[in-house]
């Protein structure tokens, strides 16, 4: 039996643990992987931190949480959360934990194309982790899908790497930061990246792997583009991880994020949530929200415990 | 963190793990400890892939110290190798350091795991998946 599960071991996982364990709660956290942010190439607006690779920041709070005592199942994926009289289980493929109360920091995952080719090709040229991929890319041609800040950083960091970088975003602006686009805008007067503005991907094409992105321009009825690239890296966003959420009964928002209070409270009572799956913090979905959320949901489950078990 | 923290505290999980499994497994009959993890590189992959594969299988992970994605995937591998006991050989494959085999099998996205039979590769997955889903490609394909 613990005082607090956390479901997640992202960014904001870690933080609601850090909280948590400081507040003497015994914690346990179950995550199946590390979370988007530590795919991140680079952070550089976390403040405190200049830069740092994402993986290591995670890391880092991996350690700090470790060391005030929270436990850390990774590499665990909780199956189902449910109600066990007044308390929570969440059950793994080979374990189950009992808890007073729970917080979900699900995240949320990188979306996909849809598109023809897309499934076929993932592992021989379509990646959605520029991080984890971009040596294999080393003075190739590679095309970025996507227009905020992680599209932006996995074509700068791509740049390093490849011999052309092509970004592909369906608008003529950019969501990402503006620091970002003017980065992007220096590679684009050195050559090395070059920008296809207003189209979307159509299908991609190659035999044994990826040797042509078809491209369609948005408003112009069938305009078409082959591009030649080998590789295909995919930043379009993301959708929400709440099927755990949804099988509990969270009410969740229209585009499936859970819906939260001020506190990180949701429409069960002892089921908090934070992060990227939650609507909280506008929707931001950066590592700083994400630590927010997680502090604060982290206090919310503490008041919790102690009105309802003192 | 430097690359031998991290092998330190992967260690150490895989301790941990191996204990929790002894633990589970006491009052049954167990029987020889069979081997189940090796690290494999450009210098012994032939002998230690290919050539034992066509005694028992083999399942290649490919993997580097910078890929998050890797580092998930492998606690539920070494799990799953202990578990099978013997059935096939779990080995680890560093992409940084040996390019040569990963370019060999065209390596494009890590983690890759690939499984090798009679010295040839019969099936792959890339990217992080479910331990039932890895249950499945390995009785499927063991």
């Amino acid at each position: 039996m613990y005082e607090v599960l956390i479901i997640g071991s992202g960014a904001a996982g870690l933080s609601a643990a850090i909280y948590s364990a400081r507040y003497n709660l015994s914690t346990i956290v179950l995550g199946k992987d590390f979370g988007l942010a530590s795919e991140a190439p680079i952070v550089e607006n976390y403040p405190g931190i200049r830069e740092i690779q994402g993986l290591k920041l995670i890391q880092e709070m991996q350690e700090q949480a470790k060391s005030l005592g929270a436990e850390l199942i990774l590499g665990e994926e909780v199956t189902r959360i449910k109600r066990e009289k007044k308390y929570w289980l969440a059950e793994t493929h080979s374990e189950k934990y009992l808890g007073k109360a729970v917080i979900i920091a699900t995240g949320s995952r990188k979306r996909k194309l849809g598109i023809k080719g897309e499934e076929e090709f993932v592992g021989r040229g379509v990646s959605y982790c520029a991080i984890c991929d971009a040596p294999f890319y080393r003075g190739k041609v590679v095309s970025v899908v996507g227009g905020g800040n992680s599209a932006l950083t996995s074509a700068i960091l791509l740049s390093e790497f490849a011999e052309k970088v092509y970004l592909i975003h369906r608008r003529t602006e950019f969501r990402a930061e503006p620091i970002l686009v003017d980065r992007l805008m220096n590679l684009k007067k050195e050559g090395r990246v070059e920008m296809k503005l207003g189209y979307i991907p159509r299908e991609i094409v190659g035999t044994d792997v990826v040797e042509y992105l078809h491209l369609k321009k948005v408003d112009e009825e069938g305009v078409e583009e082959k591009l030649k690239t080998e590789g295909i890296f995919v930043e379009i966003g993301e959708v929400p991880n709440s099927e755990l959420a949804r099988n509990l009964g969270l009410k969740l928002d229209e585009e499936g994020y859970i819906l939260v209070k001020e506190d990180m409270s949701t429409n069960l009572e002892g089921v908090f949530a934070a992060g990227d799956v939650t609507t909280g913090s506008n929707k931001l979905k950066q590592i700083i929200t994400a630590c927010a959320e997680g502090a604060i949901a982290a206090t919310s489950a503490y008041r919790y415990i102690t009105r309802k078990y003192q | 963190m430097t690359d031998w923290e991290l092998e330190r505290i992967r260690m150490k999980k895989y301790m941990e793990m191996l204990r929790k499994m002894e633990n589970k497994g006491k009052g049954e009959e167990r029987g020889v400890r069979k081997l189940v993890k090796v690290e494999v590189n450009d210098g012994n992959f032939e002998e230690e892939v290919i050539e034992r594969s066509k005694d028992i299988p083999v399942v290649v992970d490919f993997w580097a110290e910078w890929c998050m994605p890797c580092l998930a995937l492998a606690p539920v591998l070494e799990k799953l190798a202990k578990e099978y006991n013997g059935r096939f050989v779990l080995a680890k494959l560093n992409v940084d350091r040996n390019p040569q085999t990963a370019s060999r099998y065209g390596i494009m996205s890590i983690p890759t795991v690939i499984m090798f039979k009679n010295g040839k590769p019969v099936d792959s997955f890339v990217g992080v998946m479910p331990e039932p889903m890895i249950r499945e490609w390995l009785d499927r394909n063991l």
